[in-house]
């Protein structure tokens, strides 16, 4: 019966414009609060009405006191008596510290039906999202959460779907989270006011299967799935002028995740899926896509640090994605990084309700593979895909039109796609291997196994009580709803609010690293020394075969050993320069003009050097040069000889290369990306500006420049500001 | 006992109103004629007193009192947005909001209840403004009106100041008694003072 009203109240709300009313926390909002017993009175024998509490569409909410003094909320049921008295028999024997309690129903004279419930005193959800309209802090979404999906999977685990999950259902007393109006019947109804939207309020949190009275607990995870974007920006996904509005959005859009800080986005989008059966399959598993767990009891808790001895050793597809920083999950921040309150670290060895810590799945493989960054982006990329491709409906004709599309592009260019695919897994496997081993590194007096190749987040030892704190008091503990012993452990905290930018987070950052022994400086500098020596040595290995293979026919590629060791070299020697330079300067905030000057002098050394060595291997640049037959390039008398550069143009060419590029920036373990092709491509860019102008052979100067950049961001550490500043 | 009443707001709360100069408050088993907060503080923890304009909070039998973190000895006085602690344990905000009215509202802010079920204790001066209003003592954000509370010739009467002029041009009703025991509906609310 339920689900008849259901499915013919949402389908009618579709089609038909003048039907708006239904059963909403917004009714308390906008309707009167017109109760219809007042204080003292005594509508069920042995409760004495105190206050009216709320009402909504089913009936009205009291404070009442027992003869004997206890509290509870007594619940007047007007519509549907047979069916919600139903609904809620069936519940009053559940117990879950996360539910309301259903103490008894009874019957008065008046042939009303009254549910006796626990009494919470504390806010509702609705009230403390109405106080925080920019969303509530990560740390409390996350204590709030993990209890609520508790109490929701302990409602499955007992074959009840709750139905109507939303902010005025969830209440919060002192830090537990209680949801109340389970076991139900949800009531829908045509309006009676025609012609004034009075409440769109339960459309914000259904599930766009209800239209098709489909109820399994997929509704809840999809309701889950609003709630937690809610919490995080303090409005809900889809939102419209209109019931109908608002169901053609659940039915047919995606929300906006770039609101939603960057680990939850994964467990939103799959909350949200158009499609029930490509949901979560539990709230367990919604949960554990956040790194909550479920213990015995029944209870959220944080799981436990270095689980990897409980781990599977398979992990699934999705942990190697989490791995690879696809799915990041939220506790993948560092709690070393991120200082919480007192009270929190004090608890942190102990297993507490609610989450975050180490990454679940950190015991599976050693971290640092999931922080390559070449895999991390070209997984991110597909991830992304993916996702964007599982949103759209499968009946909907983009759906087919983009399969089609797939299709049609690996039959007709499989083939030819095949061959340079297998060439970059060639290339790539080397290179992972040698990165692999040289990542393995950890600066000492880190126990954490998160981030490796993140390194600058641990490189920070500064004594507790000099570490800035990130954690937003601006609720004062006293105001919190979440006393001190629920708060949990390292949650990421809305650190956002304290960097308003990434210039404000870098400064702040900078006088961190300042604070740096000079041990740990010249330990990542060697470290950075092996690493680059690595890279240099493959990627000059893959530019002397490109240089054959891009040769032109009349170009001699027999002299291409003494140019290809030249560049080699010059690439290292560049690299280190920038590498020993840079990382002094990235204590410091940037100036500009001064760190130009300094790197156009060190060039004019560079370039003396590389004249040097070009001399030392006589390296036949004549017979090495890349030119059209018809344009042979313009020298200059006393800076070249033929088509050979002189120790002047050696000097001035090397001088202007890097005083031109930001050489700094790109060894900053502060920059902005791990991996920027932008740079790359500039510094190849102004190689071949300054060969227009200061003729140097190409394409060795152009190779020189764009692996220095490669190898000065692939072994330099790096910091993820998004994960300090928006995680 | 008739300065000490309670107000029950349908849908918003309930709250001690103590039209007094004086109050004590104690823990579980207190006097009678002190408040008594649900906790394991002595039954004569701390008194409030209205003093000229202020408020001044005073330990009873060197209980351990501080106001935003400081122990205090003997009186203080309280401002709005001050946070009392007791025993350790029971912590308080203490809140003035109206530039136009000396009545303070005193909540409880650790896990403790007050004694009967309310939410809060209404230290009450004069008039006391309930309502969607910032400055109201008690913040009704779902009513369309503010309601000012005061006391003539020793009963309670109201006044409901609208956001909509009524049609005679006054922005206020006219004031009107408040019966004990009897509930007042208005536009879309409803209390009762008992």
């Amino acid at each position: 019966m339920t689900t008849t009203i259901y499915q013919s109240a949402c389908k009618a709300m579709v089609t038909d414009p003048g039907v708006n009313a239904i059963e909403s926390d917004a009714i308390l909002r906008r309707t009167s609060m017109n109760f219809k017993y007042g204080t003292g009175e005594r509508p069920l024998e042995g409760y004495s009405i105190r206050r009216g509490l709320g009402i909504g569409g089913f009936g009205e909410v009291y404070l009442a006191v027992t003869d004997a003094g206890k509290e509870v909320a007594i619940k007047q049921v007007r519509r549907n008596l047979d069916v919600e008295l139903r609904g809620a028999s069936q519940c009053l024997n559940l117990r879950h510290p996360n539910l309301v309690d259903l103490l008894d129903i009874r019957q008065s004279e008046s042939d009303f039906g009254w549910i006796i419930m626990e009494y919470v005193p504390g806010k509702s959800l609705r009230e403390l999202l109405d106080e925080s309209p920019d969303g509530l802090s990560q740390e409390d979404v996350m204590t709030i959460f993990g209890q609520l999906g508790a109490g929701v999977h302990y409602l499955h685990e007992q074959g009840i779907v709750h139905r109507d999950l939303k902010p005025a259902n969830v209440f919060i007393e002192n830090g537990l989270v209680k949801i109340g109006d389970y076991g139900l019947a949800k009531f829908i109804s045509k309006s009676q006011r025609g012609g004034q939207t009075e409440s769109v309020g339960t459309f914000h949190y259904m599930a766009p299967e209800i239209g098709n009275g489909q109820y399994g607990k997929e509704i809840d995870i999809y309701s889950l799935g609003i709630l937690l974007f809610e919490m995080l920006t303090g409005s809900v996904p889809f939102d419209g002028e209109s019931p109908q509005e608002i169901i053609l959005k659940h039915l047919a859009s995606l929300p906006d995740l770039s609101l939603v800080p960057l680990g939850y986005r994964d467990t939103i989008a799959r909350a949200l899926h158009k499609d029930p059966q490509s949901r979560f399959h539990s709230v367990a598993d919604m949960l554990s896509s956040l790194n909550i767990a479920i213990d015995r009891s029944g209870m959220a808790v944080q799981p436990q640090k270095n689980l990897e001895a409980n781990q599977s050793p398979l992990p699934s597809w999705d942990a190697i994605k989490r791995h690879f920083g696809v799915l990041t999950p939220v506790a993948k921040t560092s709690s070393a990084s991120r200082p919480t309150s007192k009270p929190a670290a004090k608890s942190a060895t102990s297993r507490s309700p609610i989450v975050t810590a180490a990454s679940k799945y950190s015991g599976l493989r050693p971290v640092r593979y999931a922080q390559e960054p070449i895999a991390n982006a070209v997984l991110g990329m597909f991830a992304e895909i993916q996702r964007w491709f599982g949103q759209i409906p499968h009946n909907s004709p983009w759906y087919g039109a983009a399969l089609a599309i797939v299709i049609v592009i690996v039959v007709a260019r499989g083939v030819a796609v095949l061959p340079f695919i297998a060439t970059l897994l060639l290339c790539y496997i080397p290179y992972f291997i040698v990165w692999s081993l040289v990542s393995s590194y950890q600066p000492q007096g880190v126990s954490e196994q998160n981030v490796v190749l993140k390194p600058a987040v641990r490189m920070v030892s500064l004594p507790i009580d000099r570490v800035p704190d990130l954690v937003d008091h601006s609720v004062p503990e006293a105001m919190s709803p979440f006393p001190n012993v629920y708060k949990p452990v390292a949650a990421p905290t809305s650190s956002r609010k304290q960097f308003r930018n990434f210039a404000q987070w870098q400064s702040h950052k900078r006088a961190q690293l300042a604070q740096k022994s000079t041990i740990d400086f010249w330990i990542e500098w060697t470290w950075s020394i092996v690493s680059s020596t690595t890279i240099v040595s493959i990627l000059s290995v893959v530019g002397y075969l490109i240089a054959i293979a891009v040769a032109p026919t009349r170009v001699d590629t027999s002299h291409f050993i003494s140019a290809g060791t030249w560049t080699a070299v010059m690439t290292l020697i560049m690299t280190w320069t920038v590498l020993f330079i840079g990382k002094r300067w990235e204590r410091r905030d940037e100036d500009g003009l001064m760190f130009r000057f300094t790197l156009l002098t060190v060039g004019l050394g560079v370039g003396a050097i590389g004249y040097g060595l070009s001399e030392f291997l006589q390296v036949p640049w004549g017979n090495v040069t890349y030119f059209q037959r018809d344009s042979e390039p313009r020298t200059w008398p006393r800076f070249h000889s033929g088509l050979a550069p002189l120790l002047p143009a050696f000097m001035a060419y090397f001088a202007m290369l890097m005083g031109l590029v930001k050489w700094w920036r790109q060894s900053d373990s502060l920059r902005k990306h791990r991996f920027s092709v932008f740079s790359v491509l500039w510094g190849i860019l102004a190689a071949v500006i300054l060969s227009g102008f200061v003729f140097f052979p190409t394409p060795w100067c152009l190779i020189v420049a764009g692996a220095t950049s490669l190898a000065l961001q692939m072994s330099t550490p790096w910091i993820d500001s998004k994960l300090e500043r928006f995680s | 006992m008739q300065n000490r009443n309670t107000l029950w707001i349908d849908g918003v709360g309930g709250y001690g109103v103590y039209d007094q100069f004086e109050v004590v408050f104690g823990g579980r088993g207190s006097a009678p004629e002190a408040i008594e907060i649900t906790s394991d503080i002595p039954k004569q923890s701390f008194s409030i007193c209205y003093m000229g304009d202020d408020y001044l909070i005073e330990p009873c039998d060197h209980s351990k009192v501080e106001v935003n973190g400081t122990s205090i000895g003997e009186a203080c006085v309280l401002v709005h947005g001050d946070e009392i602690r007791i025993g350790g344990s029971v912590a308080l905000t203490f809140a003035k909001p109206s530039p136009l009215s000396d009545t303070a509202v005193l909540r409880l802010t650790s896990r403790h209840r007050w004694h009967e079920s309310i939410d809060g204790v209404i230290l009450f001066r004069r008039i006391c403004v309930l309502g969607p209003s910032s400055a109201a003592h008690v913040n009704c954000k779902y009513w369309n009106s503010n309601l000012t509370l005061y006391r003539q010739e020793n009963a309670w009467r109201y006044r409901v100041q609208s956001n909509e002029p009524f049609s005679s041009g006054s922005s206020n009703s006219p004031s009107l008694p408040m019966v004990m025991n009897e509930r007042i509906l208005g536009d879309n609310f409803s209390i009762t003072i008992t």
